[in-house]
């Protein structure tokens, strides 16, 4: 997702081209049975045990700060993974901080591609001065370094979740919009296109009923390459004290407050960091599959 | 063969008598050699003393330069460039000078100096920052070669304290022959180290001055380093390529009392941490237009805990606005206690039985453990039915509109500290209604009136009177959360003898090497 | 070729136009730029300068013409909080950026290369998976995890590398490891995948009737055909790894661009914001710009291909 379009594509043996439905085809591998498992334990953790953490994200305890995980109680309470510099459990932050980060990259994901796919199938579809001003657009945004457009973007709208939701699909949509525009200019040529124009068809309907099936599954695919890149996005932001503000808990927020404790608390900035890669990693080991399942083709388009 | 015997004998006592005396000599000479290396968090500005009041930058030149009056640990007065003083009249202050003393440069140090620097420092064409607190000084005469008088526009009995702080003396032949810019690359004063090299960004590095009035330092060669992440502060002292580091916050206390090559000490302390009350033009029907509900929040706190906790035991509660080392700070009046009771009382009382809203804005990173201690707060206020909520933001914004008077938020988080060592002076910076950062107007008169009264208390026993009559009066209209006493945290080797000062500047005179 | 060149250089020009107009956008969807360009004591006569200074009392279309042509002097405004014009800023934080990418880069492809290479030579082993978890790892992990992780490891337990800073060649290790770790990661797999692609062809022509010595011969061009998708990556990743270095210089108090960025932003210094945005993208742009001029001169075919963009 550069400046040119060059892109560097491996053939792909097609073992997995065969038969059986998607999903099966999908959990027959061992990175894909392994990242489902993964992805299913991380959302029940951060949409179920979220809500049933053993203490409040942001309980303190002066009296009992930065202690170490322990399986044996402490004064009569357990903390299994720590406590933080006031004393908040760090599972129940951890937690918690979980179903943000996962909730932040599923209303990231999806308005950054309708934003995409409606501008990448418009400016495909009817091209003009709309397409050339919106594709230079999209030209300029990719050609400033991701991580810094963000940041810029932070400078004027400020932090906070709902802020932070606004900045990563400001900063996601142009990646959809020129890969949907793509593939829109070869389809538009198709017979099934033409035909529909002869019969009197608007444009309107021939983008949704023909287009939009056929470059929807494109626009999945990146979804799924999508989906990491915004968790790691989020956490960075946070990392740097823009993103999500205390007290409500983000993982990358945990690991840039204990910057300085990483002397006396290794556990503090280190757990969770394993949960991000852990997220992560299912993201991947998933998306991996997905894409060998529906779209082979698009295997060369690495995460940037 | 016996005297050959005895003469062996004779020799080698001889020669172990010299090798020890050749030996302590050579220690004493490789103390004085070993560098003292100290670390800081941000480098000198200029070397003249006339064009800045920051903080890193007095740190470093005190060890240039003198003043007439000098403080010790305690901040108790001693003679400095002058060796006593007296007020002749209530707006004259004369001042007796050290003879014999020399600038780096050879020149002599006397009255006609004493005047060139104080005419230079408060003229207003030299932009010195920190004239404002001296400017009740009208003129200074030079009366003999080693007296002089300061005439001041009203009374001011607390001016040696004032000179105690401020007014580095500077050589006015040097200026003379090298323009008046020259002491800003290449300081020259009175004072027991001479500047040697500036390395901006990167080092300032001095020699003891072997003449200086005061006897010769014991360490012979200081280096001042710039490192601004406090981590790396840490990590330089637990490698032990640096010896000393200051200003360290309290997330990075332990390593250091942990190692067996450093040390953790803690100096008194003229900071106290507040969360000021919102109260430009607070209308009558809010909850802190109520002084009961301010006081109830006071009672609320637990501050005990957040120093044993975030502060990691360093610091120590303060009644008012003063610390144990400010001149009049009466130590028998007692801190807020920790009574949740009282405060739900109290709040119950004026009205507000139901708790009420209440924001805070704070900071994360200006202050050591600011971050923490503003969460910690809020979280104690919540449990007294205050719900409270945290806003942190940049420092420079903050105080943008603090000074503005447009802060949005109902508590300001935030620490004032007092170089002077006097305790009006913060009242008088954070809380007499006129002052510019003032978030109380049209404020309480008669609270106002007391300040006024403080500054010019014509003597001691005065001001302790009025002092003590302003922190009752603070407790009773209580305009802040009163916290703490900011810590005062230096980490250095274990070998290195040296106490901190509360006033935050590196002398290093004093420091040594223990064996 | 000379088409190719002034096409992709056209190209370069109108994407910095779309950079510049993106900026400038960013500047008034705030509603009052004033507010943004100045520091924490400006009066009213203050803003009213900005004002006049900057012609925010004229019309928008005007602005943005005097904008572009500041912008195309090299003047990119001026730092109130610092005191300093922005250029200058930049000027004296870049070089420190450069080197810490230059360094990620050598990392990336020292290590990716060696990871791709031993995970193909020894394919289906037990050094494969180990290989290519690893560079899974590597692209799943946070970047200032694993830095945090390093220096817990190398900084404080060991004591081997300095905790921050910038210094000599022991504090620009960590750095350049963690920022060059998830590139290595890649190229690692790219490695890999085409040096496999290479090997599947030729071996069983090649048969083991060569022996030792051909194989060394297909190794050398197996490398130099992956040598091409393996440059590319890394010159689109450069300009990304601008981007990733705002982290790695916030961990390791890396006196670069990234950091100078971060810092400004939450002192609400925007003009230095503005400035490294334009800046950071110049450089994405001809790092981008040099890479293609160099892989389509290498490759004709190629050229043709990318006159679809």
């Amino acid at each position: 997702m550069a400046g040119s379009t060059l892109v560097f594509e491996a053939p792909r043996s097609r073992r997995s081209a065969g038969r059986g439905s998607p999903l099966r085809r999908l959990l027959r591998s061992p990175s894909g049975a392994v990242g489902a498992a993964l992805l299913a334990v991380l959302l029940a953790a951060g949409f179920g045990a979220s809500f049933v953490t053993p203490y409040g994200p942001a309980a303190q305890n002066l009296s009992l700060t930065v202690h170490p995980p322990s399986l044996a109680p402490v004064r009569g309470k357990v903390h299994l993974l720590g406590t933080d510099q006031l004393g908040r459990d760090v599972l129940s932050r951890l937690l918690v901080g979980l179903r943000i980060s996962l909730l932040v990259a599923l209303a990231v994901v999806p308005l950054s591609m309708l934003l995409g796919l409606t501008v990448g199938m418009v400016t495909g579809y009817r091209g003009g001065w709309l397409d050339v001003a919106l594709m230079r657009l999209v030209d300029a945004q990719l050609s400033i370094p991701t991580l810094l457009l963000a940041v810029a973007v932070v400078a004027v709208l400020g932090t906070g979740l709902v802020q932070i939701v606004a900045v990563l699909v400001i900063a996601g949509w142009p990646g959809y919009a020129r890969v949907v525009r793509a593939e829109v200019l070869s389809l538009r040529e198709r017979e099934f296109a033409a035909a529909a124009r002869a019969v009197g068809a608007s444009d309107v309907r021939i983008l949704a009923q023909h287009v939009l099936p056929n470059v929807f599954p494109t626009a999945l695919v990146l979804g799924t390459l999508h989906l990491p890149v915004v968790i790691i996005f989020e956490a960075a932001l946070s990392f740097l004290g823009l993103g999500i503000q205390p007290p409500t808990p983000s993982l990358g927020q945990m690991i840039g407050q204990a910057q300085d404790l990483v002397w006396q608390a290794w556990w503090m900035p280190t757990i969770p960091g394993v949960a991000i890669t852990l997220v992560v990693l299912a993201f991947n080991l998933l998306g991996d599959r997905m894409r060998d399942v529906l779209d082979p083709r698009l295997r060369g388009l690495g995460p940037v | 063969m016996i005297v050959d015997r005895w003469r062996t004998i004779g020799a080698l006592c001889a020669g172990a008598a010299l090798v020890l005396v050749l030996g302590s000599g050579a220690a004493t000479q490789a103390q004085a050699a070993r560098i003292l290396v100290v670390a800081q968090s941000a480098d000198l500005d200029t070397g003249d003393p006339a064009k800045s009041t920051g903080l890193a930058t007095i740190a470093i030149l005190v060890n240039i330069y003198d003043t007439l009056v000098h403080r010790d640990a305690n901040l108790n007065l001693k003679p400095g460039l002058a060796l006593s003083w007296r007020a002749v009249d209530p707006t004259t202050w004369e001042f007796k000078l050290r003879k014999g003393v020399k600038f780096h440069d050879g020149e002599p140090f006397n009255a006609d100096a004493v005047k060139f620097s104080f005419d230079r420092m408060l003229d207003p064409k030299t932009h010195w920052p920190g004239a404002g607190s001296l400017r009740l000084i009208k003129a200074v005469a030079v009366v003999s070669d080693d007296t002089v008088r300061f005439t001041t526009s009203e009374p001011w009995p607390a001016m040696p304290r004032f000179l105690g702080y401020y007014g580095m003396i500077v050589p006015p032949g040097y200026l003379k022959q090298n323009g008046d810019d020259a002491l800003i690359r290449h300081p020259v004063g009175t004072g027991p180290y001479r500047f040697v090299r500036w390395v901006k960004d990167d080092r300032v590095e001095l020699e003891a001055n072997p003449d200086y009035w005061g006897g010769r330092p014991k360490i012979g060669r200081v280096v001042i380093r710039v490192i601004p992440t406090d981590a790396a502060r840490v990590a330089e002292l637990l490698a032990g390529s640096v010896q000393l580091a200051n200003l360290l916050p309290p997330e990075l206390f332990s390593p250091l009392q942990i190692s067996s090559k450093t040390k953790l000490e803690v100096g008194k302390s003229l900071s106290v941490f507040f969360v000021i009350y919102n109260l430009v033009n607070v209308a009558k029907d809010k909850p802190l237009a109520d002084p009961r509900v301010r006081q109830a929040l006071n009672y609320a706190i637990n501050r005990q805990a957040i120093l044993a906790s975030v502060m990691h035991k360093v610091g120590a509660p303060v009644a008012t606005f003063c610390t144990d080392v400010m001149d009049a700070c009466d130590p028998s009046i007692p801190p807020f206690t920790y009574d949740q009771n009282k405060a739900r009382a109290l709040l119950r009382e004026a009205g507000y039985a139901n708790g009420f809203d209440f924001s805070i804005s704070g900071t994360s990173g200006t202050y050591p453990g600011d971050r923490d201690i503003v969460q910690a707060v809020a979280d104690q206020l919540n449990q007294v039915g205050v719900r409270t909520h945290v806003d942190i933001t940049e420092i420079g914004v903050q105080l943008k509109a603090v000074l503005a008077r447009k802060l949005p938020e109902n508590g300001w988080f935030t620490r004032f500290t007092d170089f002077f060592g006097i305790s009006s002076i913060i009242p008088l910076r954070a809380f007499y209604s006129p002052g510019e950062w003032s978030q109380w107007r049209p404020g309480y008169e008669p609270f106002n009136q007391l300040i006024e009264a403080a500054q010019a208390a014509p003597d001691e026993a005065k001001l302790r009177d009025v002092s003590k009559r302003l922190q009752l009066m603070y407790k009773e209209q209580a305009p802040a959360i009163t916290l703490f006493g900011a810590p005062n945290a230096n980490g250095m080797s274990r070998d290195l003898q040296w106490t901190p000062r509360p006033d935050l500047e590196l002398t290093m005179f004093d420091a040594s090497w223990s064996r | 070729m000379s088409e190719y060149l002034v096409r992709r250089l056209a190209f370069s020009v109108t994407a910095m136009l779309g950079v510049v107009t993106i900026v400038f956008a960013l500047l008034h969807v705030s509603g009052d730029p004033a507010s943004l360009l100045v520091t924490q004591d400006a009066t009213r006569q203050d803003m009213e300068r900005i004002r006049q200074a900057y012609g925010l009392d004229r019309p928008l279309s005007v602005q943005y013409a005097r904008f572009i042509a500041r912008v195309a002097r090299g003047d990119l405004g001026y730092s109130y909080r610092q005191d300093v014009p922005v250029t200058e800023l930049i000027a004296g934080h870049l070089g420190a950026t450069f080197e810490l990418a230059l360094a990620s880069l050598v990392v990336a492809i020292v290590f990716g290369v060696a990871l791709g290479t031993a995970a193909a030579v020894r394919r289906g082993s037990g050094v494969d998976t180990a290989a290519m978890t690893v560079a899974l790892l590597g692209t799943s992990m946070p970047s200032f995890w694993l830095g945090l992780l390093l220096i817990i490891v190398f900084g404080v337990k060991l004591g081997w590398l300095p905790v921050s800073g910038y210094g000599g060649f022991d504090h620009l290790v960590m750095p350049a490891f963690v920022l060059g770790g998830f590139y290595a990661a890649q190229v690692g797999r790219l490695t890999r995948a085409s040096l496999l692609e290479v090997l599947a062809q030729d071996y069983i022509r090649t048969g083991r009737a060569k022996g030792l010595r051909g194989r060394v011969v297909l190794f050398k061009h197996a490398l130099r055909n992956a040598a091409l998708p393996i440059l590319t990556v890394l010159g689109l990743s450069f300009g990304q790894m601008l981007g990733g270095a705002i982290i790695v210089e916030s961990i390791f108090a890396w006196p670069g661009m990234g950091r100078l960025a971060v810092q400004a932003v939450l002192g609400r210094d925007f003009p230095v914001v503005q400035g490294v945005a334009i800046v950071g993208a110049a450089v994405f742009l001809a790092v981008n710009l040099t890479v293609d001029l160099v892989y389509g001169w290498i490759d004709p075919r190629l050229r043709s291909a990318a006159q679809q963009a």
